[in-house]
């Protein structure tokens, strides 16, 4: 037996290690279920919903049709075993925190389904395959599970404008599939046959390899078929889309987690700290019998490394039990039930018992380097000089013994490793709420375009006439325009929200002129778009955003405007750009286009656009949300877009807090730990004051005193980080976008608060707890 | 002023129950120093918490001004420790962090400059006017009791209560240290335990305990005017 072995010292101190490991347990769990439930949320989902395409590959033209000569060459590539027409839609599928991702329904013919579904590795459930030419689809269960759809029920976009903005007349589920990948089939000659559907959907080929060349069709798709006319959607492409979002994941998680690995490793070094004091004499002893300082310094660090590493085996699976539940409890029922295993979370965390112990070994040797035994063995402290204080800071000043600035400068370590703790812990979840905040209040002009009009849109096919009159007939109806509305640009907003659609009214240019008067916008540079033009004028915005300038040409697949910017019909061309709005709250997105150069290429019926009376918007928004909407038909108000805009916000929100209250539960308990670790060394001090005739209470107020007065600076200290983060965002970042940051958002700053409020309750209670026990006699007389 | 009535101090002790004290009766008056006196154990410091209110008895009661401690709160009584009394115990107990002026200044009624001119001044009247800002682990240990009985007088209480003051000191030390206890008789009352009779050689009254009960009271008072030519 070795008496000296850290498992034997791990035994006989059990409290101390459990105490270790516990913190590093719940730190691991914390963080593995914010990584983990992370990347499930908003990463896994894209890859499992497109995981079909590991079974077989779309070939889509990127404007009206394949090339003939292409699809044989397909055809004639030793390994494609099969080349099927198809064509698709795309609906979204939802999971929670606002995600929600493409995934496409597949149309088949009937002779092709079959072999599609073999190859899949999927066969059907409940029900029957799609009946030729008619609505029928057949979904994966989860698929359908995650749409509350079940066999016989029918979906369009009047029933979620989100999920099924392309599905503008209703489809029926009539086939329940089950298997290795989710695929969602409908018939190719219903999509074919009908003339909404033949406009919205991509028709191209669908190629299925030989058995064991998956790979290299892939491949050739890829590197010998894409080109800027073709559409190769494998996984591969996919799995290329998906980086960007995984790359953000990981960019935002990563300081997070060493953010919160730093405060725990603080939390430790000061459970370190204690313990080494408690074990002064041992070390001390063991010197002056021979025992060399660097023995003892690896002794003492693994003693810390022993718990960290069983506290981070304990974590993973806590985190695990976590995950499990939240897949079982919340995620399954959307369809996007996962495993435990995150290997992302594991190798993250693993950051958490490293940093530990690493600190541990640096503290080891800072500590034992200054350890004199011969001043432990006749004084029991560490050095013969003995403890060093600051002296007070003004020697004609006041002497204030009791205040915590007094406290604080004669315990600079301490206030250094709590404001530390603190502020990292504060900053790893409130910088999330920062980047958010950003984000979502980027993407508000979209909104303002609806602040003094309305919109009612046709599901397929035009309006009716008797519902335009209807509408142009209310008293509240200032004007109505026709409009076609498209996105030809997306403005790309950084860091979290990659993409956001501008939308171009198509009108004539008299109502281009009116509208332009009604929101008071003026130009910064160029015309408004002439009549029967391919001109378009662009907000401010996306002229900065994309770097597009007057002249520059949008559309053309041969020349992307910017990278990544999509193919149009017809190439349209930059007349001009609107000026920003002097007050940020006015800021709209406008971008108008000729409505008669666009009537050739409308591939939908018009909108109506209806702009009230004085006075009468909110009135006719009613009337308009409660007698127009439905019945094949969209309104968009903007109280409505309002609405859905913070439900969409508010469900990311939900899941940021969900995160933020592991965290902020975790960060309790460990800033509350690292207290009591501190004031367990302070009860010979405030039993003495209680003997002197200090109430309990006055020294709960006074330990409070010091709690908040450092919390109170490590969020001051936290929250001027965040406002960095947002002023580097808005300077370095968003200016150059195009985008503005409204620093009044209070998410961000609500974020920091959960924190310090949570740890000064804890401290709070600990602290009363243990003078509510404190019995100064037994101080006095040494028998605490 | 100060008076016990049948103090009797009883506690568990595994199975049985000890008694500490038993009917301890005695009075102390304004002014005067009281000692108490005997062997280790015999329930002399049991005695001085009781009186200072650090401890209930399990019967009896302490009166100050006629007024029961037991129909005081706790906070009540506590208050009392802060205003009315000052201690000394057998070790400094000032706090490791602060001065040697600031550990006065903890005591003192409110933390202004008045008191601390005043903490300056008791200081520099108990010898240690150059090392008001020094540390404790900076002092010898007869400094740091003097320190200990700068911060029991800064706010002039009525009883200083002295817990075998010179149990770590060298005879020499011991005796100043007295010496500076004896001289707050002007101001107050002084009550001190101990098991060394030299220290309590001008005391007015001592009282004598054994087993803890009082085993003989030497009321020296009497005894000087009695000696005193008429």
């Amino acid at each position: 037996m070795n008496p000296l072995s850290p498992f034997l010292h791990s035994i006989r101190h059990a409290r101390f290690t459990a105490a270790l490991a516990a913190v590093v347990a719940l730190t691991v769990a914390g963080l593995y279920l914010f990584i983990g439930l992370a990347r499930e949320t908003y990463i896994e989902p894209a890859y499992a919903l497109n995981r079909y395409l590991t079974k077989f590959n779309l070939v889509q033209p990127d404007q009206t049709e394949l090339d003939p000569d292409l699809a044989a060459r397909i055809r004639a590539n030793p390994d494609v075993a099969r080349v099927l027409p198809e064509g698709d839609l795309t609906i979204k599928a939802a999971n929670i925190g606002g995600a929600s991702f493409p995934f496409r329904l597949i149309g088949l013919r009937a002779e092709d389904a079959a072999a599609v579904l073999a190859q899949s590795g999927v066969s059907l459930k409940e029900g029957r395959l799609p009946a030729p030419g008619t609505n029928e689809v057949a979904l994966s269960e989860e698929i359908a599970l995650g749409l509350s759809l079940s066999i016989g029920d029918t979906f369009d976009r009047t029933r979620d404008e989100k999920a099924y903005s392309n599905i503008v007349s209703p489809l029926r589920l009539a086939g329940i599939l089950s298997g290795e990948v989710r695929l969602g089939i409908l018939s190719y000659e219903f999509l074919d046959g009908d003339e909404a559907y033949k406009e919205l959907a991509d028709f191209g080929l669908l190629a299925i390899a030989k058995p064991g060349r998956e790979a290299a069709m892939e491949s050739y798709l890829m590197e010998s078929v894409r080109n800027s006319t073709t559409k190769t959607i494998t996984y591969r492409y996919v799995s290329e889309l998906t980086a960007g979002d995984q790359r953000l994941l990981y960019t935002l998680g990563f300081p997070i987690v060493l953010l919160v690995s730093a405060a725990i490793a603080l939390t430790i070094d000061a459970i370190n700290q204690l313990a080494f004091q408690r074990r002064l004499a041992e070390f001390g002893i063991l010197q002056a019998v021979g025992y060399r300082t660097s023995r003892l310094v690896m002794r003492l660090a693994t003693d810390t490394a022993g718990p960290a590493l069983v506290g981070w085996i304990a974590g993973i699976l806590l985190g695990w039990g976590g995950m499990a539940a939240a897949s079982y409890a919340v995620y399954a029922p959307r369809g996007f039930a996962f495993g435990a295993m995150s290997a992302t979370a594991l190798l993250l965390t693993a950051a958490v018992p490293a940093t530990v112990a690493g600190s541990a070994l640096l503290a080891a040797v800072r500590t034992l380097g200054r350890m004199d035994p011969v001043a432990v063995v006749e004084r029991g402290q560490l050095t013969l000089e003995g403890e060093r204080f600051r002296p007070a800071s003004s020697r004609s000043g006041l002497p204030r013994p009791l205040a915590p600035a007094t406290y604080y400068r004669r315990h600079p370590r301490q206030a250094f490793t709590l404001f530390g703790a603190t502020l990292f812990l504060i900053l790893g979840t409130a910088l999330l709420f920062c980047l958010f905040a950003a984000g979502a209040d980027a993407v508000r002009p979209s909104l303002n375009n609806l602040l003094r009009m309305s919109a009612v849109s046709p599901n397929s096919g035009p309006l009716e006439a008797e519902l335009v009159g209807l509408v142009r007939e209310h008293p509240a109806v200032e004007r109505t325009i026709d409009a076609y509305a498209f996105v030809p640009l997306k403005i790309s907003i950084p860091p979290m929200f990659p993409n956001q659609p501008i939308e171009t009214l198509c009108v004539t240019a008299a109502d281009i002129a009116f509208l332009t008067e009604l929101y008071h916008l003026s130009l910064a540079e160029g015309r408004l778009p002439r009549e029967g033009t391919n001109e378009i004028v662009i907000p401010w915005a996306a002229a900065k955003n994309r770097n597009l300038r007057i002249g520059d040409v949008l559309g053309d697949p041969a020349a992307p405007a910017y990278p990544g910017a999509p193919s149009l019909p017809v190439p349209i061309a930059v007349s001009g750009i609107f000026a920003p709005a002097g007050d940020p709250a006015e800021e709209t997105w406008f971008s108008f286009m000729s409505l008669e150069y666009v009537e050739p290429f409308r591939a939908s019926g018009l909108s109506l656009i209806v702009v009230p009376k004085a006075g009468g918007k909110e009135s006719l928004d009613a009337w308009l949300e409660g007698q127009i909407a439905g019945g094949g038909r969209v309104v968009l108000t903007y109280r409505n877009q309002q609405a859905a805009m913070r439900r969409e916000m508010g469900s990311m929100l939900e899941t940021f807090a969900l995160m933020e209250a592991v965290i902020t539960l975790v960060a309790a308990l460990a800033l509350a730990g690292l207290h009591a670790v501190f004031f367990s060394g302070r009860e010979a001090e405030l039993g003495v004051l209680c003997a002197l005739g200090f109430t309990r209470t006055r020294l709960i107020g006074r330990v409070s005193a010091e709690v908040f007065a450092l919390l109170l600076a490590a969020w001051a200290a936290a929250t001027a980080g965040c406002l960095a983060v947002l002023l580097f965002l808005q300077y370095d970042v968003f200016a150059a976008a195009g985008l503005r940051l409204n620093f009044l958002n209070p998410v961000p700053w609500l974020a920091t608060l959960p924190i310090p409020a949570a740890a000064f309750a804890a401290c709070i209670v600990l602290t009363a707890r243990a003078l509510a026990r404190m019995d100064p006699i037994a101080v006095i007389e040494k028998r605490m | 002023m100060l008076h016990g009535e049948n103090l009797t101090l009883q506690y568990r002790d595994g199975e049985g129950v000890v008694e500490a004290l038993h009917e301890i009766s005695f009075r102390a008056d304004d002014h005067q120093f009281i000692g108490i006196l005997g062997p280790s154990g015999c329930g002399k410091s049991s005695l001085l918490y009781m009186l200072s209110g650090l401890r209930k008895p399990t019967r009896g009661e302490v009166y100050l001004d006629d007024r029961p401690y037991s129909r005081m709160t706790e906070n009540e009584r506590t208050d009392l420790r802060r205003t009315e009394f000052g201690f000394v115990f057998q070790q400094h107990f000032l706090i490791h962090y602060l001065t040697a002026l600031e550990n006065v200044m903890v005591s003192a009624p409110v933390q202004d400059r008045a008191h601390a001119e005043q903490a300056k001044a008791l200081l520099a009247e108990l010898g240690l006017e150059g090392k008001r800002h020094r540390f404790p682990h900076e002092l010898s240990g007869g400094e740091r009791q003097r320190v200990a009985i700068a911060r029991a007088m800064i706010h002039r209480p009525r009883v200083i209560f002295a817990d075998e003051p010179t149990g770590l000191l060298d005879r020499r030390t011991g005796l100043q240290v007295m010496a500076l206890l004896r001289s707050y008789r002007e101001q107050g009352g002084l009550i001190a335990v101990t098991h060394n009779p030299e220290i309590l050689a001008e005391a007015d009254l001592i009282l004598k305990l054994r087993d803890g009960r009082i085993a003989g009271v030497e009321d020296r008072v009497s005894r000087r005017s009695a000696e005193q030519p008429a």
